[in-house]
């Protein structure tokens, strides 16, 4: 398991906790499991340069996209662009939370606009993120379902 | 007294989020005026009465710190309280944040405690430096 793993599972875990009023629950005994192919997800993809570039993705289940974005929205009536975008946020702010307490407090990154995009169903849409080895990789088991969050660096970093 | 918020905030979900949380804070709110960018909120602003401005720093069109430093330029504005909302953590970023004056900052995530607890040492300061 990477070194930093706790790290990226804590801030994960806080961030849906807060902003989604997520449930995590206690560690899942195959934490790096992967995504079950079959079970429709949704994943975020949120690029960032600076100090350092790479993606961070946040997976979850489409069941739970629903009630997170609820959570988060204060309304059971989203669209579907709404909820999608929700989900969006949620990794956008994981991952400018991630960055500092990885790769320092005085670092400089830019984060782009999340990505949003459906997985499970078909063929992994984007292929590099498919064949490239995640730096560091968490899943949270959440009341919701579950979540899994991905940093990966472009170049090799001493994270 | 009930305080008239402007969101500035690129995303909509983002500004539904935030909304969602200052009605969750037990401050007393009047209305709830939205922009989805900086010179979309400098027009809210120019026809809207406004208490308390939050607002996201990365934007199109107009930025948060180029909002901000357009509306220190107004003298109406000049000392309109801005909170600045944002998941950046660079301390050398928030830091220039800070260094503008009536500016405070709230990094996500955040709950509905931090933000009343800001807005309120916002406010409150403001009181005391008018008496």
């Amino acid at each position: 398991m990477p070194r930093n793993e706790p790290l990226l599972r804590q801030i994960a875990g806080q961030v849906l906790e807060t902003m989604a009023f997520a449930m995590v629950m206690p560690r899942p005994e195959s934490p790096d499991a992967p995504v079950p192919e079959s079970e429709p997800a949704v994943c975020a993809t949120v690029r960032f340069d600076g100090a350092a570039t790479g993606t961070l993705s946040l997976t979850v289940p489409r069941a739970a996209v629903n009630e997170l974005s609820a959570n988060m929205l204060s309304q059971d009536d989203a669209t579907e662009q709404q909820r999608l975008d929700a989900i969006g946020e949620l990794a956008n702010i994981i991952c400018g939370n991630v960055l500092p307490t990885l790769l320092g407090q005085s670092a400089v990154f830019n984060l782009a606009r999340p990505q949003v995009l459906a997985v499970g169903l078909d063929p992994a849409p984007d292929a590099d993120l498919a064949t490239v080895a995640p730096t560091t990789a968490t899943r949270l088991d959440l009341e919701q379902g579950w979540a899994q969050v991905q940093l990966t660096l472009d170049a090799p970093a001493m994270v | 007294m009930s305080l008239n918020v402007l969101l500035v905030d690129d995303s909509s979900t983002m500004r539904a989020m935030v909304a969602r949380t200052l009605a969750m804070s037990g401050l007393s709110l009047g209305a709830v005026h939205q922009a989805s960018n900086g010179r979309e909120g400098l027009d809210v602003l120019d026809r809207e009465w406004v208490d308390l401005v939050l607002v996201d720093i990365n934007m199109p069109v107009m930025n948060g710190l180029e909002m901000i430093g357009e509306l220190r330029r107004k003298p109406e504005l000049a000392k309109l309280p801005v909170i600045v909302v944002s998941t950046e953590s660079s301390q050398t970023r928030i830091q220039q944040v800070q260094a503008q004056q009536g500016v405070c900052f709230i990094h996500k995530p955040f709950t509905p405690e931090t933000v009343r607890e800001v807005i309120e040492q916002l406010v409150e300061g403001l009181e005391h430096a008018t008496e």
